[in-house]
């Protein structure tokens, strides 16, 4: 292993141990009990469950066209890792969505406005990133997009997240509608 | 079908569907699936929103033929 492989893998893990670190910091902050682990009711566990069905489904539809484009030879302009992250960030999207849609996405001892503000500083984040890889000439490599496209990926995710949220949201009032 | 018994006992007692969902420790969208009769909740719950209530399981689930 070359010097600078050494130092791209430590980079590498020196950032998921960061990105570990805040996810957890995030999830923390985000809870109203000092727990880190959401709580949800039996009706919430109950749609939750669905929507992880619905998720892993997407996720196999996903793998499987990837699979069967490069059976049939057809390779997309996009490395590997871009189109597992992405079939990965749509079935995590379905998921989200189906939380939102059906009240289960917030948890009991969640924070829900805390949330609203994370996620949009996350995708400007992420969007920030995908910036800055495109400006420093990351994004294709050998004619294809490469990994750093990710960040964009993810940005578009938690965008989707959130205004699903938002509407949702708006939708339900955030009061004590009867009729909601 | 709708859960009107609920939603009267509740009303009866100057409950809101937050304060209800609160003491039941639920989401106040569960207590309004399950007046609006679009969740079916286990006996665990039942028991809990009965003793909410003040009322028997008869009295807010049992259905009259």
């Amino acid at each position: 292993m070359d010097q600078i492989t050494l130092y791209k893998s430590m980079g590498v893990l020196v950032g998921l141990c960061i990105g570990i670190a805040i996810a957890i910091l995030i999830l923390f902050l985000t809870k109203n009990n000092g727990k880190i682990k959401a709580d949800y009711d039996e009706r919430q566990e109950l749609v939750r469950h669905k929507g992880y069905k619905y998720a892993f489904y997407t996720l196999a539809i996903c793998n499987g066209i990837s699979c069967l484009l490069d059976i049939c030879g057809l390779q997309l302009p996009v490395e590997k890792s871009v189109e597992v992250m992405t079939g990965i960030a749509i079935s995590i999207t379905v998921l989200a969505f189906h939380g939102i849609m059906n009240d289960c996405y917030f948890a009991l001892n969640e924070k829900k406005n805390s949330i609203m503000v994370v996620l949009p500083v996350v995708g400007l984040f992420n969007l920030a990133t995908g910036i800055a890889n495109s400006m420093t000439g990351n994004i294709f490599v050998d004619g294809k997009v490469g990994f750093p496209a990710i960040s964009f990926i993810c940005a578009a995710m938690v965008f989707v997240i959130f205004i699903a949220a938002l509407i949702k949201g708006t939708d339900d009032g955030g009061s004590d509608d009867e009729e909601s | 079908m709708k859960n009107l018994k609920i939603k009267a006992a509740r009303a009866g007692l100057d409950m809101s569907q937050d304060d209800l969902a609160k003491a039941c420790g639920v989401s106040r969208q569960t207590i309004n699936a399950i007046e609006k009769g679009d969740y079916n909740p286990t006996i665990k719950l039942c028991l809990s929103i009965c003793k909410t209530l003040g009322k028997t399981l008869d009295e807010l689930f049992w259905e009259e033929q």
